[in-house]
């Protein structure tokens, strides 16, 4: 701590070199304190999932769709707990900037609610949902940024599923859940009634997107998975059964491995920063060979020149790391505004960790070279230059 | 009664340049009373720095071995050195090498920071080192805000601060015009008389050499004459006006 107004005043030698390199690595940590949030959701996003809900999917395409009795078949079969179905509804709501906030589902209401536990409703809203044929029930976070309330009704403009008026689908909202902080399935979700919806679409009846269903043991879930498929195979729509952590990788991953392209985007934000920082580095050693020899003349030890030397480098790294992740993470507020469809817009203690970690390792191999040459310093040849 | 504090046998440095060894002192002898003050005078690269620098412990000998107070330092690891020179020496560079980050206050600091004395009392020491050197009024400035003269004295104080016996001056004055670098000089001749620090001081300045009890002249690595303080140059007036 003695050496700790030195390392401090070092830092502030060349304030205008030490300002622009400090902003650079800010930004650099800014800029990973706000794609962290995006690398988690595509490539742990579906971590709340819970291991026991199995999706069964068309093999091919996930434009195809399955028949609806597979729905009441696979609910037959042995070990199978609970079996509900979901089908993609899309449509517009608003524009295309609120649509694009969630998502619109039609599901069973009553065995949707089943084997997602993780969804919290109360129990008379759940009734009302089941009982009443144009009824929707809405994510909470969803119902409050869009200022929904029990009793609205949600109008919805069809962009697949036309119905026998036109393209004006209208719900009654008799539902807000809440959900599992960080829950994909759950969030940003509206939840319209199967059956009057299928009632009404004027293409495609008795079709259905997924039939989800949960296992009683565990264990038998692979087994149940391929008897699923085993009793589709070579029929009209051949099935795929997979886990909901699966299902929801496997979707991510038609997109393309993102966590793995913004994590290669800031390997080489850190690596540009890192041959900056070290260059500076190094240049603010140059400048201060004399000193760093005086400071070995009055008798600082060689280990003593090496850790005030990446004690700045540590110094600086961190507290640059410190602002911009903390930074990011204020930003991070406004993140759902921006990009909707992530559903958990802040850092997690794992991100900041990283973060720091990655800023420790960082400042050791900015640091580290030149503290090791100031520790070797020829105090009689530094001296004459 | 005075006795010798550094006793300086057979020693021999050389340095490399490329393939080529450049020997800078010959199997130099050398004995410095304690509370001497000593100028060492020579033309450059007669090495009078190098033997500054064996004698403050930055470097050491090829051959050959210092004692300082009765510890032979040539044999004493960089470590030991490094703590030895913290405790016995005290620096004085031509350009003053103070730190320009820091105040005068905190420069003269510096060497205490490597000892237990807490935050109080390295400031007060600090405080008492700058006083001696006339400066204590200038503490909270920076060395770009003093002038030459005020910087060396900022550098003598730090020399001072630990209370070392032994002070090596390397052109202390080769910086600074001739008023400062008399009163630099009136200062070292006072901490040599009345504070007993044994000076050693190299200096291509004669009127420099002057308030020196004795000189030494080097060249090509060897003390070549001893001659007496009445020889140099100023002196001989300075002493027949003493004897009128």
């Amino acid at each position: 701590m003695k050496f700790f107004g030195l390392v401090f005043a070092s830092l502030r030698r060349k304030p205008i070199r030490t300002g622009l390199t400090a902003a650079s690595l800010m930004v650099a940590f800014l800029l990973f304190g706000l794609l962290e949030p995006v690398v988690q959701a595509f490539s742990g996003g579906a971590a709340v999932s819970s291991e026991n809900r199995m999706w069964v999917s068309p093999r091919h395409s996930i434009s195809d769709m399955l028949p609806v009795r597979y729905h009441q078949q696979i609910q037959r079969l042995d070990g199978v707990d609970v079996a509900a179905h979901q089908t993609w509804f899309g449509g517009v709501y608003i524009d295309a900037v609120s649509s694009s906030a969630f998502t619109r589902w039609a599901v069973t209401p009553r065995e949707f609610m089943q084997v997602n536990p993780q969804l919290e409703l109360p129990l008379e809203q759940l009734d009302a949902f089941i009982n009443t044929r144009t009824g929707a029930i809405v994510s909470r976070n969803i119902a409050e940024r869009f200022d929904m309330k029990v009793g609205d009704k949600i109008p919805i403009l069809a962009d697949i599923w036309h119905n026998e008026d036109g393209s004006q689908w209208e719900f009654d909202l008799v539902g807000i859940y809440d959900v599992i902080e960080g829950d994909s399935v759950g969030a940003n979700r509206l939840l319209v009634n199967y059956d009057f919806f299928d009632e009404y679409r004027i293409v495609g009846k008795g079709v259905i997107s997924n039939v989800v269903f949960t296992v009683a043991d565990l264990a038998q879930s692979a087994s149940i998975a391929a008897s699923v498929d085993d009793m589709y195979s070579n029929s009209e729509m051949e099935t795929l059964t997979v886990s909901e952590q699966d299902y929801l990788l496997n979707q991510i991953k038609q997109l393309g491995n993102i966590g793995l392209m913004v994590r290669a985007i800031m390997a080489a934000v850190f690596f540009t920063i890192l041959l900056l920082t070290a260059n500076t580095m190094s240049q603010a050693l140059r400048d201060r060979v004399g000193e760093l020899a005086v400071l070995k003349t009055l008798g600082f030890q060689d280990v003593s020149v090496l850790l005030i030397v990446l004690a700045e480098a540590l110094l600086l790294t961190l507290i640059t790391a410190g602002a911009g992740i903390g930074l990011a993470a204020y930003l991070l507020r406004f993140g759902e505004y921006v990009v909707p469809q992530i559903s958990h817009w802040s850092l997690s203690i794992n991100s900041v960790l990283l973060g720091l970690a990655v800023a420790f390792v960082l400042a050791l191999l900015v640091g580290l070279p030149p503290a090791l040459k100031a520790m070797r310093l020829n105090i009689a040849d530094a001296l004459q230059r | 009664m005075s006795h010798a504090l550094i006793e300086v046998c057979d020693v021999s440095k050389q340095y490399r340049r490329g393939k080529i060894a450049v020997p800078v002192l010959r199997e130099l002898n050398l004995t410095i009373e304690q509370g001497d003050f000593l100028a060492l005078m020579g033309p450059s690269g007669s090495g009078k720095t190098t033997l500054l620098n064996l004698l403050g412990g930055l470097d050491q000998p090829n051959s050959g071995t210092i004692e300082i107070d009765g510890q032979c330092i040539t044999r004493l690891s960089a470590r030991e050195l490094a703590r030895w020179r913290s405790q016995q020496v005290g620096f004085v560079f031509q350009f003053y090498n103070l730190l320009p980050i820091l105040t005068a206050q905190k420069n003269v600091e510096l060497p205490l920071l490597l000892t237990s004395l807490s935050a109080a009392q390295r400031k007060f020491r600090a405080h008492t080192a700058l006083e001696v050197v006339g400066l204590s009024e200038r503490a909270d400035h920076r060395p770009s805000e003093l002038s030459g003269g005020q910087q060396q004295r900022v550098a003598i104080a730090r020399a001072l601060v630990s209370d070392p016996a032994l002070l090596v001056c390397d052109e202390p004055t080769g910086d600074l015009d001739r008023e400062s670098a008399d009163e630099i000089l009136g200062i070292l001749q006072i901490l040599n008389e009345e504070h007993g620090k044994t000076i050693v001081m190299v200096t291509h300045d004669p009127k420099a050499a002057k308030y020196a009890r004795h000189s030494l002249f080097m060249d090509k690595g060897e003390l070549v004459a001893a001659p007496d303080r009445e020889s140099l140059p100023g002196n001989a007036e300075k002493a027949k006006e003493t004897a009128l």
